[in-house]
């Protein structure tokens, strides 16, 4: 759907097994969310967390793009409320008890560059004209407070520590942004409370 | 049946693209055609048609196999695939929210979608999901909550040129004379929707172009 390049999902192509990688390494290897909270009963019951993610339209630049996409519908996420008493599990509909959020740890932001110029220029959040004729891309993982998770630059032209640094700080700058825009739109779109009748 | 809302020119790499909203359930459909096609899947007197069904959440079942053959089955008597030999015509459906009817549903996302994207087609056809309780009452555009207190369920899709059904998917116990009102219920259902689907389209058309 995204592009007619991209096939029916058969057998992925290059860029999307490296898209999927990324995200890998920035929602589930950046210990993101909680995974200890998710256990019910210490090696018997854990409860399993499923990210789908649909890229509907590409203009460029969809590991940002997708990230935000899941981070917030993790954070959006309300999972059931689970009493354990001994050996005995219930696991309450949401009707029964409020549905809980996930414990999440930080939130992990990609931010993507785009090199020109033999390296000299960069570029933040390319377009797709700009992802076409780009010397190089590099994706930083970071959360607000700075912590990079991880820095991605597979390939291209060559770049100097010195750009890389102040990518770098572009970066943290930008995650702190997105990580507000985020935080509002669920404020605004959060579920309201129902009261147990 | 429940109001239906569609949306138009969504996607902006997609050459035909449509939301499609029939009460809470509501389809995104994208289309690519004439584009190129693998030699294996190539035909040579015609296009070939290609379908993919993805359901909300979860993984691909074969629920969402079944769906994909009956829109891809569907659709390919409608388009003229004659007119573009040798190509591919990409259907790619996203269900957004499921409150029931989810494939009739689909099949006018996909059919509006194919309008948008500018595909030659025999006539415009419309898909209406009814279904009929213990008590013998017909429920025409059913919720998920009204599906579960079904006998059976049937998806028709008629076409405005000639008489007889393009499709028809029964499930269920039902009679000769269940069906036979669900037909005519559904078929003046199809008539309606197809009527809405021409001022929209229309519609649209006079916006882009000026009037007729």
């Amino acid at each position: 759907m995204a592009s007619p390049s991209f096939g029916d999902g058969g057998s992925l192509s290059a860029q999307e097994v490296l898209i999927s990688r990324l995200l890998d390494k920035a929602l589930r290897q950046s210990r993101a969310v909680d995974t200890e909270g998710l256990c019910i009963v210490a090696g018997e019951k854990v409860w399993q967390l499923r990210v789908d993610v649909r890229v509907l339209d590409h203009e460029g630049n969809i590991v940002d793009c997708a990230c935000i996409a899941a981070v917030a519908a993790l954070l959006h996420f309300r999972r059931p409320d689970v009493t354990v008493l001994g050996d005995d599990v219930t696991v309450h509909t949401v009707e029964e008890r409020n549905p809980i959020p996930l414990s999440v740890h930080h939130i992990p932001i990609c931010v993507t560059f785009a090199f020109f110029d033999d390296g000299a220029k960069q570029v933040v959040d390319p377009t797709l004209l700009e992802e076409q004729v780009q010397e190089a891309d590099m994706t930083f993982v970071i959360n607000k407070h700075g912590d990079v998770c991880t820095l991605s630059k597979a390939g291209g032209v060559a770049v100097t520590v010195d750009q890389v640094i102040h990518c770098a700080n572009i970066a943290a700058a930008k995650a702190e942004d997105i990580t507000a825009l985020v935080k509002e739109a669920l404020t605004k779109h959060a579920p309201p409370k129902t009261d147990i009748v | 049946m429940r109001p239906f809302h569609c949306s138009a020119a969504l996607l902006s790499r997609s050459d035909g693209s449509v939301r499609f909203k029939s009460g809470s359930s509501a389809v995104l459909c994208s289309v690519f055609g004439p584009i190129e096609v693998k030699i294996r899947d190539e035909k040579l007197d015609k296009a070939t048609v290609e379908v993919v069904f993805k359901c909300a959440s979860g993984q691909s079942t074969t629920t969402e196999r079944l769906y994909e053959r009956i829109v891809r089955e569907t659709l390919e008597a409608s388009i003229l695939t004659a007119l573009h030999p040798r190509t591919l015509i990409r259907i790619t459906l996203q269900v957004l929210t499921d409150d029931g009817g989810i494939l009739s549903t689909a099949l006018n996302a996909a059919i509006l979608a194919l309008v948008d994207a500018g595909i030659p087609l025999r006539s415009l056809p419309a898909a209406v999901t009814c279904m009929m309780d213990r008590e013998g009452v017909l429920f025409l555009d059913p919720t998920t909550v009204e599906v579960e207190g079904s006998q059976s369920s049937h998806v028709f899709v008629f076409d405005d040129a000639g008489e007889g059904t393009l499709a028809n998917v029964s499930t269920g116990a039902f009679t000769m004379d269940e069906y036979t009102n669900c037909y005519d219920q559904c078929l003046s259902a199809a008539a309606t929707l197809q009527s809405l689907f021409r001022s929209s389209i229309e519609g649209k058309v006079v916006r882009e172009y000026g009037p007729i």
